[in-house]
């Protein structure tokens, strides 16, 4: 995997490109695409055309597929080409960033996936063996980051210490595994909110031979990885990537919305993933913010889809489907957006869909919302490069000033 | 009695079989072209269960059903009114064939009572007292704009036991055709279909079609035949009934059916089928073939390690993407597995009818069936039997 940082913002974001596999950069920042069970929720190769992103890269958690290793080994041929998305690039995590972590499980040699009800106990080695029969791109070593706040001292510990461990395991590993060669791998930093464990993690994975650093263990996915609150971690992650290398990347797992994605912005995190767009589906919601930035010195470069920008009304992110000011709405989503739902639906029909629990609702919103995630995304890498992020914010946002404190 | 027939249906056969009683026509609908016999995938609340409609289109479906009950009710009329039809609602610009309502109410509520008005019931909703007459029917169903519409019918169960019931059905529903009619308001954007009834009475059926026949209508419907009867007489009132409409129009059986069903009612005359069958069980994890048995449960442990896709000689996207393996992985877990069946099983019952009509113009459909059916064995008893001198051609 190569990567490099191309342009800083003024407040510390980074505009890079990142190459997953060799000869397909993609512009960071940008949100990997996560899957469940091997399929982007709702959506199958034909659909997922409509989303306009060409070999768009894939976030595969482990934590789904940790019981197919015979069909794997069987098929030979790599995860990525069994879940018919052979020219995405797959990044493998290990637990599902847009599902609850079951907490707790733990022994010294091994972390604990859950695959439908079933609990699978991965060491190293296993997940090493998995992670062949998978040839993910870039996978992310096998970490415990099962430290939510208020969890003991004890349990930061052993997550950064366990990590440590698996971490040289997985590298031991992938280094005498010659098909793995080419496979970049990235380290967990793990230390919840302990300043102390954060440092020692932070300096140990340094150590190691690592592509790019996962900030794990701030949260244990799922909705409440959408309530988490910045400020409550801002220091510590802050002081932690200062500890980490500017030229290598640094992912986030987890709802981000946007005003957490700005923020994670300026400590310097420059990858993503869409569980945020892909839970704003699940309750039956469609994101409306302005994720369009329009800049008068750029205009002529920028998408076609430039219209209305104007922010929504006071504080509102998405609108839900389910409320009964749609039935009669006959205008799209979002009127200046240029998704396929968008273009060939209105709001009334979504409402209808979602009122009589219809499946193509869920289809509709999903091809919307990570449409209007990837092209927030596009519009950072934009804004970034121009320096510009603030101005954007506040067109997001309507606020004005780099600290956003949570209502 | 209101004029029938006007411009919005033109049917031209194109083919005769010169053995069975199938033959391939066109139908010209406002929305799209329809080449006969047809299947029609059934998308009951305004959408076919997660499919996008340009996938419909990709797979070139050219007709698809909807309810009327469940639409009238939800939206409802005034949002269908506003958007201008279903057509619009949902985004389908091919056509559209709406039921009348009164089979859903008969078997879905409990307390629906039939009386010469209409259809009386209590709303599911809010408990209150309902009348589907054949003048309602026909006012939501126009709004909806379907290319064809059925007529509101007395419908009883093919098993029920009184036959004086069905002697007072048929009747009933010759006269509210003509209220139907009388209440058709635009002849030349939308077809009425009538529907013979007579439950599994051969003199009845023939005396109803008759009835019928003589209205000025585009096509029939043959109604009253889905349900559980039993399958030696169910051919025969079909075949009766076809026989008993004239040749110059579609006739629609409704309800009907499973691949077996499709074929052997081509071959006594049919020419439209609807059937919810293979969206719901594409919903259950079970994909169509045409190798015995017919159908692929998913789920199956014998599906684990095998990377063949569903139909090796199928060409819709899911066979193109997709193995078995894969599929195994995330039936009845992944909503995404309900889209990838429904596309499949939508393809191979067009395909199956693209393969009737092919065989019915080139004169070969008898052959045809024998490859059908012989395909639908299992394999080891063809092979067992004509070991010992037994062909089953």
């Amino acid at each position: 995997m190569k990567f490099m940082v191309e342009q800083l913002g003024k407040a510390g974001e980074r505009a890079g490109q990142m190459e997953l596999v060799v000869g397909q950069p993609s512009a960071t920042p940008f949100p990997l695409l996560l899957t469940k069970g091997g399929c982007v929720p709702h959506l199958t190769r034909e659909t997922m055309v409509h989303l306009n992103i060409d070999k768009h890269p894939v976030l595969v958690p482990f934590q789904h597929h940790a019981r197919q290793t015979k069909v794997m080994e069987k098929w030979g041929a790599g995860l990525a080409s069994f879940l018919g998305m052979a020219d995405h690039p797959l990044v493998l995590t290990v637990q599902d960033p847009g599902e609850v972590t079951r907490s707790g499980y733990h022994n010294n040699n091994s972390v604990s996936v859950w695959s439908n009800n079933n609990r699978e106990l991965i060491t190293p080695t296993r997940f090493m063996e998995s992670v062949k029969n998978i040839k993910p791109a870039l996978f992310l070593a096998l970490c415990d980051g099962d430290t939510e706040p208020g969890c003991s001292n004890k349990r930061v510990s052993k997550s950064v210490s366990k990590t440590i461990d698996f971490l040289d395991t997985c590298l031991e590993l992938k280094n005498s595994t010659p098909s793995l060669s080419e496979t970049g791998m990235i380290g967990a930093v793990e230390g919840g909110l302990d300043m102390k464990a954060r440092t020692k993690s932070a300096k140990e994975v340094v150590a190691r031979e690592v592509d790019g650093f996962l900030l794990d263990g701030f949260h244990c996915n799922g909705p409440d990885s959408e309530q988490l609150q910045f400020s409550s971690i801002k220091t510590v992650l802050a002081e932690t990537i200062s500890l980490l290398p500017a030229d290598k990347p640094r992912f986030y797992f987890g709802a981000a919305s946007p005003s957490l994605v700005f923020q994670l912005l300026r400590v310097g995190v420059d990858m993503f993933d869409s569980s945020y767009p892909s839970m704003v589906t699940e309750r039956d919601s469609a994101l409306v913010f302005p994720n369009v930035w329009k800049s008068d010195s750029t205009r002529h470069s920028l998408s076609p889809e430039v219209t209305d920008c104007s922010p929504p009304p006071e504080g509102s992110l998405e609108i839900s489907l389910a409320c009964t000011t749609n039935r009669l709405s006959f205008t799209p989503l979002v009127p200046s957006c240029t998704c396929h739902t968008c273009r060939n639906f209105t709001r009334a029909y979504i409402h209808h869909l979602v009122m009589v629990k219809e499946m193509l609702g869920r289809v509709l919103l999903q091809l919307h919302n990570l449409h209007h995630y990837n092209t927030f995304f596009t519009s950072l890498q934009l804004a970034i490069k121009q320096d510009q992020v603030e101005e954007y914010q506040e067109l997001v946002l309507g606020i004005t000033g780099k600290d956003i404190t949570e209502p | 009695m209101g004029k029938g027939c006007g411009s919005a249906l033109v049917y031209q056969v194109v083919a005769n079989c010169s053995t069975t009683r199938a033959r391939v026509a066109e139908m010209t609908l406002p929305h799209s072209v329809v080449d006969t016999p047809v299947f029609m995938p059934v998308g009951t609340q305004g959408t076919l269960k997660g499919l996008l409609p340009s996938q419909l289109v990709s797979l070139d479906c050219r007709i698809m059903l909807s309810n009327t009950y469940h639409l009238g009710n939800r939206p409802g009329v005034e949002v269908l009114e506003q958007a201008g039809g279903l057509h619009s609602f949902m985004g389908w610009n091919r056509s559209l064939l709406t039921d009348s309502g009164g089979f859903q109410m008969v078997s879905l509520l409990k307390l629906a009572e039939i009386t010469e008005e209409g259809v009386n019931f209590e709303s599911p909703y809010d408990g209150s007292k309902c009348m589907l007459t054949p003048e309602r029917s026909i006012e939501i169903q126009r709004t909806i704009g379907a290319d064809i519409m059925m007529q509101l019918d007395d419908v009883v169960d093919a098993t029920h036991s009184d036959p004086d019931r069905f002697e007072e059905a048929r009747h009933r529903t010759v006269r509210w055709l003509d209220r139907c009619l009388t209440a058709h308001p635009r002849p030349d954007k939308q077809n009425l279909f009538p529907i013979v009834q007579g439950g599994l009475d051969e003199e009845k059926r023939k005396d109803c079609a008759a009835q019928l026949t003589k209205r000025d209508v585009p096509g029939f419907a043959v109604g009253g035949l889905s349900g559980g009867e039993e399958k030696d007489t169910f051919w025969r009132i079909v075949a009766v009934s076809a026989a008993s409409l004239p040749d110059t129009k579609p006739r629609y059986l409704m309800g009907v059916g499973h691949q077996v069903d499709l074929v052997v009612c081509s071959a006594l005359g049919v020419d439209m089928f609807d059937c919810v069958f293979p969206t719901r069980t594409a919903r259950f994890g079970t994909a169509l073939v045409f190798d015995a048995p017919g159908e692929i449960i998913l789920k199956k442990a014998v599906y684990e390690t095998d990377f063949s896709p569903i139909d090796p000689t199928c060409d819709c996207s899911t066979c193109q993407t997709y193995t078995r393996a894969f599929l195994h992985t995330i039936v009845t877990k992944e909503p995404s597995a309900c889209h990838l069946l429904t596309v499949h099983n939508v393809a191979h019952q067009l395909r199956l009818m693209k393969r009737v009509r092919e065989a019915i113009m080139a004169d070969t459909f008898p052959a045809f069936l024998q490859q059908f059916f012989l395909q639908l064995y299992p394999e080891w008893a063809v092979n067992a039997l004509a070991s010992v001198g037994v062909s089953l051609l």
